[in-house]
């Protein structure tokens, strides 16, 4: 979905129908998407609804390699509502299987989504999900990361994240014995 | 919405790494970090994370009142706190705790918190406008000052006076008062409570929906008055014997929502009463009736067929039940999800059949001392409950390993059994092995059951959350062995009486790292090797009963003294101890709260003093030989008992038993 280079032009534009919303990374690269993904971002509604999206939307804070990936998210998270408001559940009996498997496979792709980022464009796509208001995306993020500390001992965690240790001995083994002693959980 | 931008110092090939998320986002990430130790491991990373930890943290057991203070400073996001199991908790530390603050915390327990009384209380009400529940339980000093305190609490939505016996209808009425937006309430045992309490209770808080008035000497005019309570949906009146048939059917006039109801072991209840009370409430879905009837009427059972819908829950414990009646209760109910019949007489094969034949759903079947009951029962329970949850099958000797099988075939999600006393042997516990969704075992008094059996469960069933081999004395070091193989997430284990278990068996033990509950009473052949390993390895260990175990000395304790830092119970009762390991043991061990010792015979009575005043106040429960009572100091006792702490004499003699 990105655009061509240097392509300008109002954001507003039909394509098959749907509105789309140009973005603007970072790095002065263009994005498309479209509206409906737009709205799972409750920064990008508000800026939609309150009508100032005719030059595109510039999102400073947003590199081009997380836009996209905030864009794959919302078109996909999107595309799934959209099809289980059209699913006539006629079938009574079977909408509940299907939206059961429809969520799974949604969370299958969540998974496989965050599964295959480095530790630097996770962390990106964090602030990026924070910064635009995207609940799903932020909860999958945060929920990869806190699975990659799990069960892990201080040590472990710092050498997976590369954290300096900024603790004095000291004070690392004041802290271990006031815990046990306060409060021990 | 501020982001502080806090920088995590990061070593190493290129990029900021996790340093680039703000305080505020490490927060979301620890928020979905379960595991407390999780969230210790954290704290201990890094400043930052430390510092995130603490903005976000929720939640707070407190096991000192000295740090207090300060936790609930360095903690702004604090919602609940626990000081349930706070060492010498009293009104001046708690008071001093939260003087001036603001906090947000909603749910505080103070359960035996017996040091606090109404000045900690005001404070603590005054501190945290946003006040919702209070669980006050066990303090069994509190009185009306305590809940005229509480009564400042304006928003307080729960509310938990269990046996506080000084509580009288002027403090409940003061409670009434001031809290109007109360939505549940417990005055259980608070036996000073009357008639007139329950209805002022009843005419200001019209919010309610729990309420327990079990213990209480109330009468039908307390029904009266709680009819009135449009909200109410679950009323437990547990033993409460001025209550009989008119009370009910006085309940039964009100307009109120009831959905659970529990009146077991209220004497004057007949079936008549609850055949009243489910005429005017039928949406009924939880009905208590244990130990209270002495026969079912043809009214309550027509009756009971009206609740076709909504019953899910009965309980008729006690009862001399016939097949017709088992019959009638399955036509009638068929939702039923839950049944109790412990220690119903009558209970036979052909009337579980035609329970079950109607009600596939059941999840909970309780057929404790239903001692008639054959493999007849169990294969029909297979055929028709393949829900089934929780088996209670306590005494019921007829059975055996083909009838288990069959459940263990049938119902993949089996998650308790209880085979107490049932007399099965190691052939039961292989069907069982495929129940790999099982939490709860209990064999106890089932001798044959050896290591074999043990191998089987420990093959498959790696969830096991409760073990109870209780006088199961084929069990040896072995069969621990293999359990600890596969179940290792083992918290609470009985192993009484097994008395050919040494320290190679407490060995594996140590690997157990959840284990929190352990009785090891009359095991003479272990000994402090076998305690340390206990004490070094399982790290969550809370209780621990080592009643009888005549070759645990000073050293065996020394190193409970040393590693067993969360223990809060102990019984060495009968042990080798001296009193110079005594007074280490009570110094060191921080947390206990609890302990029995009994015929500590190598401790002088010098000796207990000096264990007993070492102690600072952190008992709660006591229990020694009543000659010690004349002999120990007065103003010991006096301190003993002002720091909160009961003490139990008890009158026992002096034999080796096993």
């Amino acid at each position: 979905m990105a655009a061509e280079k240097g392509e300008k032009g109002a954001a507003a534009k039909e394509v098959a129908g749907e509105r789309m919303v140009t973005l603007e990374s970072s790095d002065g690269e263009e994005f498309h998407m479209s509206e409906a993904a737009a709205q799972l971002s409750t920064l990008l509604r508000h800026v939609i609804e309150g009508g100032g999206i005719d030059n595109g939307i510039p999102l400073p804070k947003v590199a081009a390699r997380t836009l996209e990936k905030v864009i794959m998210y919302c078109e996909k998270h999107a595309k799934a509502a959209a099809k289980s408001d059209s699913d006539p559940s006629a079938a009574a009996g079977s909408s509940s299987d299907n939206t059961a498997a429809a969520s799974e496979d949604l969370e299958k792709w969540d998974r496989k989504l965050v599964n295959g980022l480095s530790q630097d464009a996770l962390f990106d796509l964090i602030v990026a999900a924070d910064y635009l208001v995207i609940d799903g995306l932020l909860d999958a993020t945060c929920r990869k990361v806190a699975d990659m500390m799990k069960g892990k001992t201080p040590d472990e965690i710092r050498k997976i994240f590369n954290i300096l240790n900024d603790f004095t001995k000291e004070e690392e083994e004041e802290m271990r014995r006031e815990y046990a002693w306060a409060f021990d959980d | 919405m501020s982001r502080e931008g806090q920088r995590l110092g990061c070593g190493g090939a290129g990029g900021i790494g996790i340093g680039v998320l703000s305080l505020d986002m490490l927060g979301q990430v620890l928020d979905r970090l379960r595991e407390p130790r999780d969230h210790k491991a954290c704290r201990l990373v890094s400043h930052a994370l430390e510092r995130a930890e603490a903005a976000h943290r929720r939640a707070l057991r407190a096991l000192r009142r000295e740090p207090l203070p300060r936790l609930l400073r360095a903690f702004p996001a604090l919602e609940q706190l626990d000081l349930s199991a706070c060492a010498s908790l009293d009104d001046a530390s708690l008071a001093a705790a939260v003087a001036g603050a603001d906090l947000g915390i909603r749910r505080v327990c103070l359960a035996r918190a017996s040091g606090v009384g109404w000045r900690g209380l005001e404070a603590l009400v005054a501190a945290c406008p946003r006040l919702e529940a209070v669980d006050l339980s066990h303090c069994v000093g509190a009185g009306d000052r305590e809940a005229a305190a509480l009564a400042a609490a304006a928003g307080l939505r729960e509310l938990r006076l269990d046996k506080c016996l000084g509580v009288t209808d002027m403090g409940l009425a003061k409670v009434a008062v001031g809290c109007p937006r109360l939505e549940k309430l417990s005055v259980k045992w608070c036996r000073e409570i009357s008639d007139i309490g329950v209805d002022l209770l009843a005419k200001k808080c019209r919010e309610l929906r729990s309420l327990d008035i079990s213990y209480l000497q109330v009468g039908n005019g307390s029904l009266k008055s709680i009819s009135y309570l449009g909200k109410l949906e679950e009323l437990a009146m547990v033993a409460c014997s001025c209550i009989d048939d008119e009370g009910l059917e006085l309940l039964s006039k009100g307009s109120n929502s009831l959905q659970t109801v529990d009146v077991s072991r209220c004497d004057h209840v007949t079936s008549q009463g609850l055949a009243s009370l489910i005429h005017g409430h039928n949406f009924l879905q939880k009905l208590h009736a244990a130990d209270c009837l002495h026969e079912i009427g043809q009214c309550f059972l027509s009756k009971l067929a009206t609740l076709k819908e909504t019953l899910t829950v009965l309980k008729l414990d006690g009862l001399e039940v016939s097949v017709s009646l088992l019959e009638a209760i399955g036509e009638g109910c068929d939702n039923l999800v839950e049944i109790g019949l412990s220690k119903c007489s009558g209970v036979t094969d052909e009337g579980i059949s035609s329970l079950v034949a109607r009600c596939s759903h059941l999840r909970t079947i309780d057929l404790t001392c239903c001692n008639l009951i054959t493999n007849n029962a169990l294969d029909l329970i297979a055929d028709n409950c393949k829900m089934v949850e929780c088996l209670r099958l306590e005494s019921c000797s007829l059975i055996n390993e083909k009838g288990l099988d069959w459940i263990a075939t049938c119902c993949p999600n089996l998650k308790e059994i209880d085979l107490t006393d049932c007399g099965v042997n190691d052939a039961a516990l292989q069907p069982l092995a495929k129940c790999s969704e099982l939490l709860i075992l209990k064999l106890g008094l089932c001798s044959s059951i050896s290591d074999k059996g043990l191998a089987f469960i420990s093959s498959n069933c790696g969830k096991l959350v409760e073990l109870d081999l209780y006088r199961c004395n084929s069990v040896t070091d072995d069969g621990l062995a293999a359990l600890v193989n596969g179940c290792k997430k083992i918290k609470l284990l009985n192993l009484c009486y097994c008395n050919k278990i040494t320290d190679g068996g407490l060995i594996h033990l140590g690997s157990l790292e959840e284990l929190t509950n352990l009785e090891l009473r009359c095991l003479a052949r272990i000994t402090g090797i076998g305690i340390s390993s206990i004490a070094i390895g399982c790290k969550s260990l809370i209780e621990l009963d080592l009643k009888h175990c005549y070759s645990v000395d000073d050293a065996g304790l020394w190193a409970l003294a040393r590693y067993a830092l969360n223990l809060r119970q102990l019984t060495i009762s009968y042990c080798q101890v001296t009193g110079l390991g005594l007074c280490h043991l009570l110094s060191s061990l921080r947390s206990l709260q609890d302990i029995k010792m009994v015929h500590l015979s190598w401790v002088s009575i010098e000796g207990f003093e000096m264990a007993l005043r070492v102690t600072c106040g952190r008992l709660k429960k006591l229990k020694m030989l009543s000659g010690l009572k004349t002999v120990l100091s007065p103003e010991l006792l006096q301190m003993l008992q002002s720091c909160g702490c009961r003490i139990r004499w008890v009158n026992k003699p002096l034999v080796y038993k096993d």
